[in-house]
């Protein structure tokens, strides 16, 4: 550990009697004493705030005079504005930055400069403590800021279903709800628009449960039904997960202790914001194009060849991104196809489930609190589960379904008919395109389920493919297609198409994750097929590209010292024998990856979310290299910088280790902050 | 008259507005050199120019090599100098802080040098309400248009203009999401002379759609004043407030400088500030002659 992270600790020493102290390094001392003593410790990571390169921050005093905490929704851009106008440097060295909700901190302040302060920070809220010797007590905690009152109210129209089970999730989602929105007044106004789309959203998932309970009592209404009820439960437990982590270490900071014990003092507010932030920037960059639309509106009335026979299939120049190419990507054609009436995940960190993706939420793992800059835990990964968001929106247009119903098998019939169609026609037949997407996911699904060695030709009568085969290799293998498209949607728009360092990323996070383990080979395949999609190589001089661009990644990872078994286990399947074996997994792979590149790639939703323009350290590309993120330079108005390629370069200079300093927890903290402090995008107040 | 020792080669500058009195600046940034201010005021157009300028001592060497030039009074000196201090050698280097009224250039010869000294100035200028100017140098391009030159007829009927010396421009394909072309430097007296120019600056000047065509982006822009088509004054500048500039055994390059900035200022949208240290945002800069 080093000395840029200190902890704010505040342990009950009597009723309403505090000790606060300052410690460097680690927590650890200062529980050993609270076990010892058996009382109420609280803590929190104070970071400082203004380093200079080269030289060690000043210590913060063990126990400070006084302490004044400023609830900056923006600190970033606060920071930038005090920073060279207003603080003298006496007065930068004891500013420090936090995770929480109090998200700036300045130590040994008089009352009257911390109120000046609190105009130039452009806070609603500031909490200023006097100390005495160390010692706090609740008369000497002055609160300052009133309470902001938003324009309107939240309309709340819920009512009892009269079933006493889901009366409960309406209670909980209302309170939840209730205390959100006076929460969000104060330290998220962005996001007051959320909650109402969620308001919304409940109302009509009551509706609905209504409904199918007064209507016929039969399988399909009972298999709609638990699907709703459980929707109503996953957005309860979202919203919870949302109060809890996202309410806490506001202001009376001591009337508001977090979750997180090691951010049980200030809670974790502000990471919670650079969260959610990431999440709405890439939301609004994908609001551009509705897959669903093109899919729908263009892509069912427009056909297309797609072939058929992946045993001889060789890409070729349709499917790379080429100089010659003019004319606009297919998926950028015809109108404008804006999202509409989407709804917007909620975020918070999961100890338990790590980074993953629901119907109504997303997380990151807890780790990424403390080490968000280490490539396991980079908020990159976040951008991973927001894309399966998207592409759950594209197979559910696809497949005629949505998240009630479970493969209903009625609409299987005509969709087998349909593919068996197509997979005997000759590669010259055209089919609509929407149907000639979902044939390529079908096809795929079916060449891996016929992988394996058979002992025996099949006959010809044997050739005619029936519903419950279909259907099988789909269910085996729709999560694997479903991963090539988001794999594809996060090296296309997130990685802007840089293979080393996707590999890079991909496999510094898989290192310490089981299923790699479980299945190298697949994942192998998964990232072999990514970094080759869009090159248009035949199919086996795309493996050999692709292999090469794995080794080098590889080795890459390998000399900053991020090595595993896993490494050498995946090198083995590219050796002899086993190579023969992962190309033929690569082939059928390649074939559905070069047909959603073809028809999902978007330089339209790619510039909104590069945003060269207006991302005052882009210079200009889309080179994670070239990107000239400082932890020395703080924000200004009008910059809006954007979090994937902040992000990114974040997990560059790790993945090369070229960072400036090697704090974990200040280095997160700080990618934490700049992030929270992003304008939304100009259209995210959408709607209503 | 004032002969910094590294005259002969281009230094790294920042551009200050404070709101503080006159010499405020200077006389804050005085404890960085050793002794006392070398004095030295030049006409403006209409206020005067004082220059000031220093030497600052470091331990760590920001040169090459060590050469010997001829100092304002004809005498041979090697550079840079050395001077013991606390029983230590140091190597002096120039430092030199031009001030009109409120605006301020403070420059030094070496970018190294700059990254370390230049932080040095902003925190003895901390809470002086001082912040750095910048130029938004995609705007100017798009002002200076294809043919990389806009002028105006002043009072006195002169023609003064701005003409392109420098372009550095990287390019992005959304369409392809390829790094076939990643950037482009030109160097010339007039670019928009040329018949390049043009074609390189067209995707900035007239923009197609988003996710059209190429995303093209102005890294760094050479500019030099032209009074009745003579050259009066040139510098390179990042988008982020860092500058280039020659200064010459005469100064009159630097001293000109405002006058460059003044004519920059009558251009809309293109004049900025910020509080973040310019050398600390983005090191483009470095390695341009």
């Amino acid at each position: 550990m080093s000395t840029f992270t200190y902890y704010l600790s505040v342990l009950e020493d009597e009723p309403a009697k505090f000790k606060v102290r300052i410690e460097p390094d680690t927590a650890l001392p200062m529980i050993r004493e609270a076990l010892a003593s058996s009382k109420d410790l609280r803590y929190s990571p104070i970071l400082p705030a203004f380093l200079s390169p080269d030289e060690e921050p000043v210590a913060p005093p063990t126990t400070p005079t006084s302490i004044a905490f400023y609830f900056a929704n923006q600190p970033y851009l606060s920071l930038g504005k005090i920073r060279l106008a207003v603080l003298d440097q006496a007065e930068r060295d004891r500013v420090f930055f936090t995770e929480g909700l109090a998200s700036i901190v300045l130590l040994n302040c008089d009352y009257k400069r911390a109120e000046e302060l609190q105009a130039e920070i452009n806070c609603a809220r500031m909490e200023w403590w006097r100390l005495s010797a160390g010692t706090l007590r609740f008369e000497d905690v002055v609160q300052v800021g009133k309470l902001v009152a938003p324009s309107e109210g939240l309309s709340f129209e819920f009512e009892r279903s009269g079933d006493a089970a889901i009366d409960v999730y309406v209670e909980q989602i209302a309170s939840s709800l209730a205390s959100l929105w006076s929460c969000y007044v104060t330290y998220h106004p962005e996001e007051l628009e959320t909650l109402k789309q969620f308001v919304k959203l409940a109302n009509e998932l009551l509706a609905k449960v209504v409904a199918l309970a007064e209507g016929e009592q039969t399988l399909a209404n009972l298999r709609k039904r638990n699907a709703i009820i459980s929707a109503l439960v996953e957005l309860s437990a979202s919203l919870s997960y949302s109060v809890t982590q996202g309410t806490s270490g506001s202001s009376p900071i001591l009337a508001n202790k977090s979750p997180f014990p090691h951010h049980s003092l200030l809670g974790v507010g502000g990471a919670i914001r650079a969260l959610t932030k990431f999440t709405r920037y890439l939301e609004a960059a994908f609001r551009t194009r509705s897959a669903a639309e093109v899919i729908r509106r263009q892509y069912a009335t427009k056909t297309a060849r797609i072939p058929t026979k992946i045993s001889r299939y060789e890409s070729g120049d349709l499917y790379a991104v080429s100089a010659e190419r003019t004319d606009r990507e297919e998926f950028d054609q015809g109108g404008d196809f804006r999202v509409e009436n989407d709804i917007p995940l909620l975020t918070h960190f999961s100890l338990r489930h790590g980074f993953k993706e629901a119907k109504f939420s997303v997380t990151a793992a807890s780790e990424s609190l403390t080490a968000e800059c280490l490539p396991a835990w980079t908020l990159m990964t976040l951008s991973h589960e927001i894309m399966h968001s998207r592409v759950r929106d594209i197979l559910h247009v696809l497949f005629g379904n949505n998240w009630g119903d479970d493969d209903p098998e009625e609409q299987w019939e005509s969709i087998t008919t349909d593919f068996d169609k197509w997979y005997h026609s000759s590669d010259r037949d055209t089919a609509p395109i929407d149907q000639g997407i979902r044939n390529s996911v079908l096809n795929f699904c079916l060449a891996m389920d016929r992988s394996a060695p058979v002992a025996v030709r099949r006959s010809p009568s044997d050739k005619k493919l029936t519903k419950e085969e279909v259907l099988g290799a789909f269910r085996r293998f729709r999560r694997l297609a479903t991963e090539l498209f988001v794999h594809f949607h996060d090296y296309y728009f997130a990685y802007a198409c840089q293979p080393k360092l996707y590999v890079m990323s991909l496999w510094a996070s898989w290192t310490t994750v089981a299923a790699p383990g479980a299945r190298p080979l697949e994942y192998l395949v998964r990232t072999l097929v990514t970094v080759a999609s869009g090159t248009g190589l035949k199919p086996q001089a795309a493996f050999d590209y692709a292999v090469e661009q794995l080794k080098d990644g590889l080795d890459a990872l390998e000399a900053v010292e991020v090595g595993s078994p896993l490494f050498d286990a995946i090198r083995s399947f590219l050796e002899n024998h086993e190579r023969l074996h992962t190309f033929s997994l690569f082939k059928p792979a390649y074939y559905l990856i070069d047909q959603i590149r073809y028809y999902f790639a978007s330089p339209k939703i790619a510039t909104e979310i590069d945003r060269l323009e207006t991302d005052p350290f882009a210079e200009g590309s889309t080179v994670a290299e070239d990107y000239s993120a400082s932890i020395y330079v703080y924000g200004s108005q009008g910059d809006l910088v954007s979090p994937i390629r902040y992000s990114l370069a974040a997990l560059v200079r790790q993945l090369t280790a070229n960072s400036p300093i090697t704090d974990l927890q200040w280095l997160t903290a700080w990618n934490a902050l700049v992030i929270s402090s992003q304008e939304a995008p100009h259209d995210q107040n959408r709607f209503f | 008259m004032i002969k910094t020792d590294f005259f002969n080669q281009p230094y790294v500058a920042e551009v200050l507005r404070t709101r503080n009195k006159n010499a405020a600046v200077s006389d804050a940034l005085e404890r960085l050199i050793i002794g006392r201010w070398k004095k030295e005021s030049a006409e403006g157009d209409r206020v005067s120019v004082v220059v000031h300028h220093g030497l600052v001592p470091s331990l760590v060497p920001y040169h090459r090599s060590r050469r010997v030039i001829k100092n304002e009074r004809g005498e041979e000196v090697e550079i840079p100098q050395v001077r013991k201090l606390r029983g230590q050698d140091h190597f002096l280097y120039d430092l030199l802080v031009v001030e009109r009224g409120r605006h301020v250039i403070v420059a030094v010869p070496f970018h190294a040098l700059a990254k370390w000294l230049f932080v040095k100035v902003d925190k003895i200028l901390a809470g002086t309400r001082t912040e750095y100017e910048t130029l938004n140098i995609t705007n100017m391009v798009i002002q200076l248009g294809v043919q990389g030159r806009i002028s105006r007829v002043t009072e006195n009927q002169t023609e003064v203009a701005i003409v392109v010396t420098r372009c550095h421009l990287a390019y992005s394909d959304p369409i392809e999401r390829k790094h076939n072309l990643e950037q482009v430097r030109l160097t010339g007296a007039n670019l928009g002379a040329t018949e390049i120019y043009p074609q390189l600056v067209d995707p900035v000047v007239n923009p197609k759609p988003k996710g059209t065509d190429l995303n093209v982006t102005p890294i760094l822009l050479g500019f030099a004043l032209m009074s009745d088509n003579v050259k009066k004054s040139g510098a390179i500048s990042d988008r982020h407030g860092n500058f280039k500039v020659s200064v010459g055994p005469g100064l009159r390059q630097i001293t000109r400088l405002f006058q460059l900035l003044d004519e920059i200022e009558q251009l809309e949208d293109v004049v900025s500030k910020t509080s973040n240290v310019p050398i600390l945002q983005s090191g483009s800069i470095e390695g341009v002659e």
